[in-house]
This record gives C-alpha cells, sequence and structure tokens, in this order.
C-alpha cells in the first residue's frame, strides 16, 4: 500500500545531540522517507544510532535541527506534540521493555486509559493482542519476575492493542528463542498487511531484515551508511 | 485528667499534624518529583539546603513563626498566633525539607524507563508523572507516614505557636509538658504511652514499609 | 524551699527579698513558683516548706488539714478586669465586676483564664458565679501563667482577670487595657504559710519560721512596700501588723 495520501514519515536535515554527550556523538540525517504501510529495517553495529532513530520516529526525542513530519504533520512545530497528542499514533516498543507493576491486563490496559478508549472495549483488544503473542488469558498475572523473552512479548502486546499508525521496534526478538521468533515475525508482518501499520525495526538479524522488510537501512556512527538522499 | 480533655488532646495532635502532613506533601512531592526528573545548576545546592533545613530545632522554628505570626510581626494581621492554624503552619515548615528528602530517594528508585515507556504509549507528561508518582506509591506514602510521625511528636512548635490551650491547642506533646509540669505525673505518664503507641506504630509502618522495597 | 505564686515571682520581688533574708539569716531561699493550688499541693507532698498563697479558700482548706500553721499576711494589691483597646463587649463602663463579665459573656468575646487553680483562678471562677458561671464559647484555659496567659490574651484580643503587679511588670501586655478595676471584691492578699512538721515530717520548720518573721518584720516589709521593679511603680503593699489582718473569717 504505498503512495496512498503523503509519505507517513518525511524527516529533513535532521541534527540530533545526545545529552549529556560532551562534544560528542552527534545523529545526522539528510533525508528520509517512509510510506505509509511499508516495513524498514534499520541495521548496523551497536551504537550506530538505530535507538536514536527509534527516537526520532517515536517523536519522543527532539531533534536540534531539522524538521520530523509524521503523517503530513509537523510534529515539532509549537504546540503540536501534547494537543493533540499526534505521537499518539506511533508507539515504540523498546529493547529492553519495562513493565509497570500489576497485572499484565494492568499494563496492557495503561496506553487505552490514557487515549480514553472506552472500557468495554478493553478486554477484546486485549485478548486479542495477547492471542497474537502466544500468551493467552494472561491478563491476570503479575508482571513482575517474568523472563526476559515474556515480557518483550507482553511488551509487543501492550503496542498492538493501540493499533497505532506506525509501529517501532527496537530489536523485537531479540530475547524470543527461534521458533517463537520466527512466529512473533508473521504477526509484525500480518499487521503490516492486513492493517496498513508503518512498521519500522531495528535488528541485527539480516535474514530477519531481509525477510520481513520491504526496505534496509544501514546506519554507522550516527549516519546512514549509503550516502546521500535515501527514498 | 478528665477522659473527655484526653481525647481532645489526642484529636488535636492528629488535626493539626494530619493537616500539616496532607498539607506538606502536597507540596514536597511535586517539588521531589521535578528534582528526580531533571539535571539544572544549582540542583546539589538544593539538596544541601533541604539537608540542612531538616536539621532546623523545633523551637527555633517555633520561635520564627512567633515572631512573624504575633501582632507585632509582618502576618500579625491574621491573628493566628495561639491558634491550631498557627502549630500547623509550624508544623509544615518543619516536616516539609523531611518528605522532600524521603520522596526524592523513593522516586530516584523508580526505574527510569518507567516515563519513558508511558510517553511511548501515548501518556501526556502529565499523564506519565502520575506514572512515576504510581510506580512509587508505597515509599511515598512511608514519605508521608514518616513526616507526620515527627509532626505528631514535636512539642516546641506546638507549645509556642499554639499556647497550650485547654480544648483549642492543647495536644498530646503540650498536654505531656503541663501535666508533668503540674507534678501530675500519672497523667504525663498516660499521655506519653498513648503517644508512644502511635509513634511507634507509624514508625512500624515506615521501616515495614521501606523493607519491602526489596 | 518556697512554693509561691507566679506573680511574687515573675515581678522580680522574689529576688530582692531572697537577696536581702540571705544576707541578714545566712538562709539560702530556694523557690518554685507554681499557682496556688500547685504550691499547696507540693507543700502537702512533703516538696516545700512554707508557701506563699493568695487564695484565702484554699488556704483556709490547708490549715483546716493540718498541713499548715502560723499564716500571716505579707501583702496585698489588686485584680483587675483587662481586655482589648477596642473594648468589644463594651465591659469598661460598668458599675461593677459582675455587670462586666455579664457583658463579656453576652457578647460572646475571647476570654482567657488561668484554668490552673492558681489564687488568681480561683478569684475569677468565684467572680463568673456572681455573673451565672463562666462562658462555654470563646472560654481559652492556658494553664499556664500569668505572662502566657496576658500574651494570649493580648494575641487573641481577648480579655482577663490579672492581678495589678503582674499586669505592670510583664510585657505581655501590649494591646491590652484595664476594663475594670477598684472594686471590693477585687483585692488580693497574699499570705505566707508555713507547713506543719507534725504532719509532714520533713518540713524545714526552723527555717520556714525565720522567713515568716522576716516577711513580716520591719525590714521585710519596707523592702515589699518599695519594690518598683520593671514597672516603675510600687506592686505590693504591705500589710502586715494591721489589726485584725491574719484573722480568718
Amino acid at each position: 500500500m504505498n503512495g496512498i495520501g503523503g509519505p507517513a514519515y518525511l524527516l529533513e536535515g535532521i541534527r540530533y545531540a545526545y545529552p549529556g554527550a560532551a562534544d560528542g556523538f552527534v545523529f545526522e540525517l539528510d533525508s528520509l522517507r517512509i510510506e505509509p504501510g511499508s516495513a524498514l529495517a534499520l541495521v548496523g553495529p551497536n551504537g550506530a544510532g538505530k535507538t536514536t532513530l527509534l527516537m526520532l520516529l517515536a517523536l519522543l526525542a527532539r531533534p536540534a535541527a531539522g524538521r520530523v513530519a509524521f503523517f503530513g504533520r509537523d510534529a515539532w512545530e509549537p504546540g503540536t506534540n501534547e494537543h493533540p497528542i499526534i505521537r499518539r499514533d506511533a508507539v515504540l516498543v523498546t529493547h529492553h521493555p519495562y513493565l509497570f507493576k500489576g497485572t499484565v491486563g494492568d499494563n496492557l490496559a495503561f496506553g487505552l486509559r490514557v487515549r480514553g478508549v472506552p472500557e468495554p472495549e478493553w478486554a477484546d483488544r486485549m485478548r486479542e493482542a495477547l492471542a497474537l503473542v502466544e500468551l493467552p488469558g494472561w491478563e491476570k498475572r503479575q508482571a513482575a519476575g517474568l523472563s526476559a523473552g515474556q515480557a518483550q512479548r507482553i511488551a509487543l502486546a501492550r503496542a498492538l492493542a493501540l493499533r497505532p499508525k506506525a509501529l517501532l521496534l527496537d530489536e523485537p526478538t531479540a530475547n524470543i528463542e527461534a521458533g517463537l521468533g520466527l512466529r512473533i515475525e508473521a504477526v509484525i508482518g500480518e499487521s503490516v498487511r492486513e492493517a496498513g501499520t508503518t512498521i519500522v525495526f531495528s535488528t541485527h538479524n539480516f535474514s530477519q531484515a531481509s525477510r520481513l522488510a520491504g526496505k534496509i537501512l544501514y546506519l554507522e556512527e550516527g549516519k546512514i551508511a549509503s550516502p546521500g538522499r535515501f527514498w | 485528667m478528665i477522659l473527655h480533655d484526653l481525647f481532645l488532646a489526642i484529636w488535636i495532635s492528629f488535626k493539626t499534624s494530619g493537616l500539616a502532613a496532607l498539607v506538606a506533601s502536597l507540596l514536597a512531592v511535586p517539588a521531589a518529583l521535578h528534582l528526580a526528573g531533571n539535571e539544572f545548576r544549582g540542583k546539589k545546592a538544593v539538596l544541601v539546603v533541604n539537608q540542612t533545613w531538616m536539621a532546623a530545632p523545633t523551637v527555633v522554628i517555633g520561635l520564627l513563626f512567633y515572631f512573624a505570626l504575633g501582632r507585632s510581626g509582618p502576618l500579625g494581621g491574621l491573628g493566628l498566633l495561639y491558634t491550631q492554624a498557627a502549630m500547623t503552619i509550624g508544623q509544615i515548615f518543619l516536616i516539609l525539607p523531611l518528605i522532600v528528602g524521603f520522596s526524592y530517594t523513593a522516586l530516584r528508585q523508580v526505574d527510569r524507563r518507567a516515563r519513558l515507556t508511558a510517553l511511548a504509549l501515548g501518556a501526556t507528561r502529565h499523564q506519565a508523572s502520575r506514572v512515576v508518582l504510581r510506580e512509587a506509591r508505597f515509599p511515598l506514602v512511608v514519605a508521608v507516614l514518616a513526616g507526620f510521625g515527627r509532626a505528631v511528636s514535636e512539642v516546641g512548635i506546638a507549645m509556642m505557636l499554639g499556647g497550650n490551650i485547654r480544648g483549642a491547642t492543647r495536644n498530646i506533646t503540650t498536654s505531656i509538658a503541663l501535666e508533668t509540669a503540674k507534678g501530675e505525673f500519672t497523667n504525663g505518664v498516660i499521655l506519653g504511652a498513648v503517644l508512644l503507641v502511635i509513634t511507634l506504630g507509624i514508625n512500624a509502618l515506615v521501616i515495614s514499609g521501606l523493607r519491602s522495597r526489596e | 524551699m518556697l512554693a509561691t505564686t507566679t506573680s511574687v515571682d515573675a515581678t522580680g520581688l522574689l529576688d530582692v527579698l531572697a537577696d536581702a533574708f540571705k544576707k541578714e539569716s545566712g538562709i539560702s531561699l530556694k523557690w518554685v513558683a507554681v499557682g496556688t493550688g500547685a504550691a499547696l499541693k507540693l507543700a502537702q507532698d512533703g516538696n516545700a516548706d512554707v508557701v506563699i498563697a493568695h487564695a484565702r479558700k484554699l488556704e483556709e482548706e490547708f490549715l483546716a488539714a493540718g498541713y499548715g500553721v502560723n499564716r500571716r499576711v505579707i501583702a496585698r494589691n489588686f485584680f483587675m478586669l483587662v481586655g482589648p483597646l477596642g473594648d468589644p463587649a463594651g465591659a469598661a463602663g460598668a458599675p461593677d465586676v459582675k455587670t462586666a463579665l455579664e457583658r463579656i459573656k453576652a457578647a460572646g468575646a475571647v476570654f482567657v483564664s488561668r484554668g490552673d487553680k492558681s489564687g488568681t483562678h480561683m478569684r475569677e471562677l468565684d467572680l463568673w458565679a456572681l455573673a451565672g458561671g463562666p462562658p462555654i464559647t470563646n472560654y481559652l484555659e492556658t494553664g499556664q501563667g500569668m505572662a502566657q496567659t496576658l500574651l494570649v490574651a493580648s494575641e487573641r484580643r481577648g480579655y482577663t482577670l490579672t492581678d495589678s503587679a503582674s499586669y505592670f511588670s510583664l510585657a505581655a501586655t501590649a494591646g491590652l487595657r484595664s476594663i475594670f478595676e477598684g472594686s471590693a471584691d477585687l483585692e488580693n492578699i497574699y499570705s505566707v504559710i508555713a507547713v506543719n512538721p507534725a504532719r509532714v515530717a520533713s518540713a524545714r520548720y526552723g527555717e520556714a519560721m525565720a522567713l515568716i518573721a522576716f516577711l513580716t518584720s520591719p525590714r521585710g516589709q519596707d523592702l515589699i512596700g518599695s519594690f518598683k521593679g520593671k514597672a516603675g511603680r510600687v506592686l505590693f503593699e504591705p500589710m502586715a501588723g494591721k489589726p485584725g489582718i491574719d484573722r480568718l473569717k
């Protein structure tokens, strides 16, 4: 589903300075365009800037210079980011996800609650999301003490339940063993095809990148490794 | 000592110190939240000031507010001296740094990822702050209880700013002081026992609350 | 050890008397200042050898129970009804104490009481009895000495009963003025009583009698009568030896 309406993301002239990095490391991006409903893989060594780019796309990090347009709207135009909250349509799942205290259900409900989704809908959404990550019926389990893989799947379910326009995943199957990992990949892929979600994910796994993504971006030291514009 | 006076004193202690704990918390917790979540120039100085403030003797605080609230002082027009309000005000000043300190520690211990996760899931800045507070809810309650415990067991401020008026500003601690001065040691001991039960009870809650953090 | 009323101590009179007494007799006087009720109780418990009091009823009980002997009147001043400068209850123009108190009660004005069974407190309650009892609302009992009570009255803009010595020598009286004074039922008599060694074994009777002798001697009386303290005016009127003064009705 390409080219219907404008791009999902259009980044131009981005310069981002890492907080606390003295002179330091800077992330630069000339231009990046991501079509709605497409899947983009970010590949590169640790510290190359994959997580930074995901944060920028999640509208959680603000660039020092440049423009981030999300579905046609300038994300950092004064007043845009909080009201209405456009970053609700871009959900990030971090590499080592943090689960809130309480039950799995409480975690899944969080995003629904802050968006004001009516409570009667919650049960269905949560069931659906947990089924996708193969943890059905886990609503009442305590979120504490889960394995890294389980936590990662819960975090993914948490994001899927929100049906965002853009899904940003930092190493989504890093802690999940091979067979299950492939099935989770399939779920992610489904979400692109069926719902038209725009997906950007980072990975160390080249085959995963080719399997899932329509395009691959190579990052090195805060820059795109392939020079010039990347469409 | 009339039972009625005893119950009045206990009620006044809870009312004045309870209100002080409540108001101080409403001021202290947001302040601690801001401190815990941000780095800025002078932050260290703020923490040092808070620490020093915690060490202020109650009689000095009592003296300060005595002059401020008395008729000839800057706030004299309000006629607050020797009222419950004055006791509460003095005690707020006493326990504020305590609650800030405890809350700051509690909030620092909340995983930094909590706020980020909340934001990533679409929370507004305020909603994300509420998440952080909720993640720290047990130690925060402990902080408030600690503040209350400090307020309810002090006597300098209550005496100087309250005036120990029967049924109005005579609380547990000032009653103990009075009964002892009158030579009524039995009454003093009874009141002391009541206060001890209250403060030990609170302390037990505080300590077990802090322990269960692990 | 002397147990005395707070007004005699707070004015500084006792310091002067103790000094002179020491010079004359070599006896060091130690004292604690509490209300009359507490003073008499201390004596009963054997914690004082001699008492200075100013509550006739309590003193009579004390003597009748055999705890005290040799009561001698030593001085006199007057109680005063004092109150806020604005006099919200309009008590100032009253013809007598009873009316003044009734007006205060009717206006619901703040009245501050010693509330400590001191001589002043006892007189205050006697006077309220004339007016149908103390007020129910805005009646603040400090349970403490005259200085603290006057402070509270001043801060809370209330009325209170005080002895003249305290009123004129304590700094606490800014914001207060005299509302009613001068009637016979406001007379305030101070007397000294020795603790009976027959009832309280530990009482140092000899020294107690020496003090009483000193206080009623011309020299002692002269010191009392000329004492000005901070106020710059005479606070106590020497009364010892006036015919019939020691007689209890």
